[in-house]
């Protein structure tokens, strides 16, 4: 089946369910769509869907690197979470007399190298206990999700339930006087530029090749010299440091402190992205902006459906490209 | 006595390559028949045609008289693969009885069930204890119960593949024991087997197979034991290929392994036992031997994908025994597996990817560069299809396999571990890879090659040794051995059971 085709039909199956869900709820489906094109088509909007869409990207390429190489990592929501926390902390604790560049950068190394220690801790329990990074990664999401509750208790202002707020010179400011209101930022062409590094770094490099091999056939690329140990460590390492960048988009982006419940699940989105984007780097801001734009849909025609409806509107436009592409996700 | 299976004028072929050529065959019923044969022969072949579970290309088959529809199972016989088909974590009785459970109120009655299997056993002259579960018995008694199975089941025909392939030597007495019961009581029993010394103790009759067709059929004994042995083994003069077997005169050892052990593991129930050998640069040292015996072992072992439980490897004057694969090629080893789809190939990536795999240096020089190398090794080995696109998994085996070598010789490096390089491969394609590892060596490499083609063995080795159970004969040069003295070694005669 073509590409194009394929495109098409997806749009038009999410078209019926938008259809019948807004028949369901009783609501006309043409005022749905009205709505849907007032708020989309301002640059407001659209640098909404770009602000959406920013982690999902960077968690499915971290999903991409892992899938590629065989690794089912579902640990993007716990080292998201972990790296959220660290800098929140450290961020609310800096010197408010450090040069913002300089909070910056400690911020997002702190940020990197929470997300990179959480996902490794699934990293060596595969490597040196062969331990199934499906199952530990789910666990670790949980126990992530529950040291965050627990600090929160001692880090938490006390007339607020998130962390102190970060001094104005650490956060990121809107990078455009044409959207204003949106907290879009300069983590969003980090991650357009980590789609094409990485895209490089796996077809183009020694490492990347190895990446793929091992996903391929881990026997063959282990007895043709592929470190199993050192693969399956830095895959997580990268896939770690993609979400401790997907952190600072909320820490030093948006909010501006770290709360419980801040991502909304975007852990689990960003795979959802990277398996509707067959694992391609590239793809992944495709799909990235694809589920970008379905959140924000959803909280725009939120007046006229309630989010439930839009959550199976999401959902069932998962299916259908999943539908579609069967047997796809493979090379072609 | 009628017959149990007549066979007439059978052909079967595999594309191009006639597996069976012209079978003609009756079996008695109450008698108890080998084939036998090498690797490839056709045996299995043979046997799955029998069961239905392949279709003849041509000719009859019938069973007790009655004409079998090409590619349908005959009624009344049943099959015992090399791999059981058991449910590990139910009993004995409910394996037994799977499909078939007597029933009480609707509900399974373990008594009746225990009775039938009692009744079972007295049939076949064994016992089992029906309320075992099958993922604690041994692999004989799992062996017991699928034969049980077959004749719960109202078989009166059992073909066996390889049943004593798996198993410990004091359980293949008992199988044999069992066997030539059930054959007293008038049970007809086919089965697949290399071991001359189990062939000679019970059975009535071998049929021996060589490249499809049947070349021998005589009634084993201890006077026709070498008779059936060259008749296996067949004559190896027609191979063209020659090979000036010159090794240069001052030559350093490359690898030397001391007592090198692995204990039987989960992946190969053989295991090894304190093997030891040396190579030298210019020699290809031949390990004979029926597959299962420790060569999955030896080549995993060497290659440094699996560990040994001890003992020494020294390669090129270094120690490697516990060195990883990747450290072990940078120092000149180079392998070449004999299941190339399982442990060698990127099977989903073209073929230009699969070249690059072990030569990741190329990712340093320019991407043309990198494709001119992949081309050039496309022409030179005149690999099909030319196309870079191409999915290695579309790829013929022949071809896939030129691949390969390509992939690990274009370096010439020093020392080569070969497992099984031409099995399934045609007559053109393994003249031309036997060519390839015979220059290796006068070059001065070395080849360890691991095969359990005496054809192959033959042609190419200076040196050969047999491996049987795990253990390594002496190393022969290979003007100090016959035919006959390796059948008898890889059969495992003249050595203890």
């Amino acid at each position: 089946m073509s590409k194009i085709l394929q495109f098409v039909l997806t749009l038009l199956c999410v078209g019926i369910v938008l259809n019948v869900c807004a028949m369901i709820v009783g609501v006309s489906p043409s005022s749905v769509y009205r709505q849907l094109y007032a708020t989309l088509h301002s640059s407001y909007g659209c640098s909404q869907i770009a602000f959406k869409a920013t982690p999902i990207i960077l968690i499915a390429l971290g999903a991409c690197v892992s899938f590629r190489t065989g690794l089912w990592n579902i640990g993007f929501e716990g080292q998201l979470v972990i790296a959220s926390l660290a800098t929140g902390i450290v961020g609310g604790y800096l010197p408010s007399n450090l040069p913002g560049s300089a909070g910056i950068l400690i911020l997002l190394l702190v940020a990197c190298s929470a997300g990179a220690a959480w996902a490794l801790i699934a990293g060596l329990l595969k490597t040196y206990f062969s331990a199934p990074e499906v199952m530990t990664t789910i666990m670790l999401n949980f126990i992530a999700m529950a040291i965050s509750s627990w600090m929160m208790q001692h880090f938490a202002t006390s007339e607020s339930n998130h962390t102190i707020d970060l001094a104005p010179q650490f956060r990121f400011s809107t990078f455009a006087p044409w959207i204003k209101g949106s907290q879009l930022n300069t983590i969003f062409l980090m991650a357009i530029a980590l789609t094409f590094v990485l895209h490089w770094f796996l077809f183009r490099t020694k490492t990347g090749f190895s990446f793929l091999a091992y996903g391929e056939n881990p026997r063959a690329a282990t007895l043709y010299g592929t470190s199993k140990t050192r693969t399956i460590l830095l895959v997580f390492l990268v896939s770690g440091i993609l979400c401790g960048i997907a952190a600072c988009h909320y820490v030093l982006g948006s909010k501006g402190f770290h709360e419980d419940g801040f991502s909304g699940g975007v852990g689990f989105v960003g795979l959802a992205a990277a398996l509707v984007a067959f694992n391609r780097p590239l793809l992944c801001i495709a799909s990235g902006i694809l589920f970008g734009a379905l959140a924000y849909a959803s909280l725009a025609i939120n007046v006229l459906i309630p989010k439930e409806v839009t959550d199976v509107l999401t959902a069932a436009t998962m299916i259908v490209i999943l539908m579609l592409a069967n047997g796809d996700q493979k090379r072609s | 006595m009628t017959d149990a299976i007549s066979i007439k004028n059978l052909n079967k072929y595999f594309g191009e390559i006639q597996a069976l050529k012209n079978i003609n065959l009756t079996i008695k019923e109450g008698s108890l028949t080998a084939l036998c044969g090498e690797n490839g022969a056709g045996k299995s072949t043979l046997l799955s045609v029998i069961a239905g579970l392949q279709s003849a290309s041509s000719g009859t088959l019938s069973v007790f008289d009655e004409t079998v529809r090409n590619g349908r199972s005959p009624n009344g016989l049943g099959m015992v693969h090399q791999h059981f088909s058991l449910v590990p974590l139910l009993t004995v009785s409910e394996n037994i009885l799977l499909g078939d459970e007597p029933a009480r109120y609707g509900f399974f009655s373990r008594h009746r069930a225990r009775e039938i299997v009692y009744q079972l056993c007295q049939t076949a002259g064994t016992t089992i204890d029906p309320d075992a579960y099958i993922e604690n018995l041994s692999l004989g008694e799992q062996q017991r119960v699928e034969l049980l199975k077959a004749l719960h089941r109202g078989k009166k025909i059992l073909l066996l593949d390889e049943p004593t392939a798996v198993l410990a030597p004091h359980e293949i007495d008992r199988f044999l024991t069992l066997l030539a019961t059930l054959k007293t009581r008038g049970f007809t029993l086919v089965l697949v087997s290399h071991k001359l010394k189990e062939i000679v103790s019970v059975c009535d009759r071998a049929v021996v197979l060589r490249d499809g067709e049947i070349v021998a059929d005589l009634t084993p004994s201890s006077e026709t034991i070498q008779m059936l042995a060259t008749a296996m083994i067949g004559d190896h003069h027609l191979s063209s290929f020659t090979f000036q077997k010159d090794s240069p005169a001052a030559s350093e050892t490359l690898l030397e392994v001391r007592q090198l052990s692995v204990a039987p593991n989960v992946f190969s129930r053989c295991g090894l036992n304190n093997v030891s050998f040396e190579i030298k640069s210019g020699q290809i040292l031949g390990i004979a031997g029926v597959d299962g015996n420790g060569q999955q072992d030896l080549f995993f072992t060497l290659t440094g994908a699996q560990p040994s439980s001890q003992g020494r490897v020294v390669f090129c004057q270094q120690e490697v025994t516990h060195a990883s694969s990747e450290k072990r090629r940078k120092i000149g080893m180079r392998m070449i597996p004999a299941d190339r789809q399982r442990e060698a190939l990127l099977n989903h990536f073209n073929l230009y990817e699969n070249l690059y795999l072990g030569n990741e240096h190329l990712f340093s020089i320019k991407t043309e560069h990198r494709s001119q190398f992949a081309s050039d090794m496309i022409k030179q080995w005149n690999i099909h299809p030319r196309d870079a696109n191409f999915v290695v998994n579309a790829m013929s085996g022949g071809n896939q396999q030129k691949l390969l070598f390509a992939r690990e010789l274009h370096q010439n490096q020093k020392f080569f571990i070969v497992h099984d390089p031409t099995r399934g491969i045609d007559f053109a394609t393994r003249q031309r890879l036997w060519q390839a590892l015979s220059q290796l060596v006068s070059t001065g490499a070395a080849i360890l090659l691991i095969s359990s083609d005496l054809e192959e063995l033959f042609a190419l080795c200076t040196h050969l040794a047999v491996l049987y159970r795990g253990r390594l004969s002496p190393v022969f040069p290979i003007n100090q051995i016959n035919e006959t003295t390796l059948g008898r070694l890889i059969s495992g005669i003249g050595t203890e059971a």
